[in-house]
């Protein structure tokens, strides 16, 4: 071990400590991206022991809590692969079952003005409240847009690896996104902006 | 003129369609044209593809911003949950 090692080694704290420092944090990010409790509390169990056995890779390069954040976003998307390898979503829903009729009308215009938002993006970094209600707007999203929106907008993976993961064409993928960007901008609008 | 205008001419849920996929893809020429002149003539839709960039914007900086808070309330694991991961925590390194 180098030196570097052991100073990394000295950054971690001991896992005794773990779930009262991170778990909180860790479980409220699993909830909004696995949206069942279950699911997202066995997630971030998972994380802490695949923490545990990497303990000694940790190269300190980042904080720990940023660390763990790492390993628990892996966790979510091995889970999202392996439930899409079950249950690949089969077929896109018809266009009115979807939402999207409420934005539209029958000439595909917009059904109804909205305003612009008054936006200081500084001030809402620092607003708690805000973030819960964009959590609460990728939630209500139907399962598999706001899988496919936090996959590829969240984690930033390529529409190669989302369209692999969600077992969807990138045709697909890039509806399900746009259904997504629709539903959550309004719910956004309701709950926020208006 | 006509022709032109028929050329071009986009609903605002083709347009706004079109904005969200040159997230995905590189959009052919003439859909970046017929898109452009659409939003020169819709303040909606311009509103919209605004709207887009800065919710695309906030949600992938969402893990980084809830690292620096304190969680919600609702959002808290029970007294149970976290002493059943400690037990676990503590198991595994007694086995390791």
């Amino acid at each position: 071990m180098t030196h570097q090692d052991d100073t990394a080694q000295a950054l971690l704290t001991h896992p005794d400590e773990w779930v009262d420092l991170y778990g909180d944090y860790l479980y409220r990010y699993a909830l909004t991206r696995l949206r069942d409790t279950d699911v997202a509390q066995d997630t971030v169990q998972e994380t802490f022991l695949a923490a545990l056995k990497a303990r000694e890779r940790f190269s300190g390069r980042s904080s720990e809590k940023t660390w763990m954040m790492g390993i628990l976003k892996h966790k979510i998307i091995d889970r999202l692969r392996a439930k899409y390898r079950e249950r690949p979503i089969s077929e896109l829903e018809s266009e009115t079952e979807d939402g999207v009729e409420d934005i539209f009308d029958r000439f595909e215009h917009w059904k109804e003005g909205y305003s612009s938002w008054e936006t200081d993006p500084a001030k809402i970094l620092e607003n708690a409240e805000f973030w819960e209600v964009l959590e609460k707007c990728i939630k209500k999203a139907p399962e598999r847009l706001s899988q496919a929106f936090g996959l590829r907008v969240i984690d930033g993976l390529s529409t190669e690896e989302t369209c692999e993961i969600l077992k969807v064409s990138p045709g697909n993928l890039n509806v399900m996104l746009y259904r997504a960007r629709l539903r959550i901008r309004k719910c956004l609008e309701i709950n926020w902006f208006a | 003129m006509r022709k032109l205008f028929v050329l071009l001419f986009l609903s605002c849920k083709e347009a706004t369609r079109l904005a969200s996929d040159s997230r995905q893809r590189q959009l052919t020429l003439i859909e970046r044209i017929r898109m452009r002149f659409h939003m020169r003539l819709c303040l909606m839709c311009r509103r919209w593809e605004d709207q887009m960039y800065l919710i695309d914007d906030l949600f992938r900086q969402y893990p980084e911003v809830i690292e620096s808070q304190d969680s919600p309330l609702y959002g808290q694991l029970s007294l149970d949950t976290k002493e059943r991961m400690r037990q676990a925590l503590q198991e595994a390194q007694l086995s390791s």
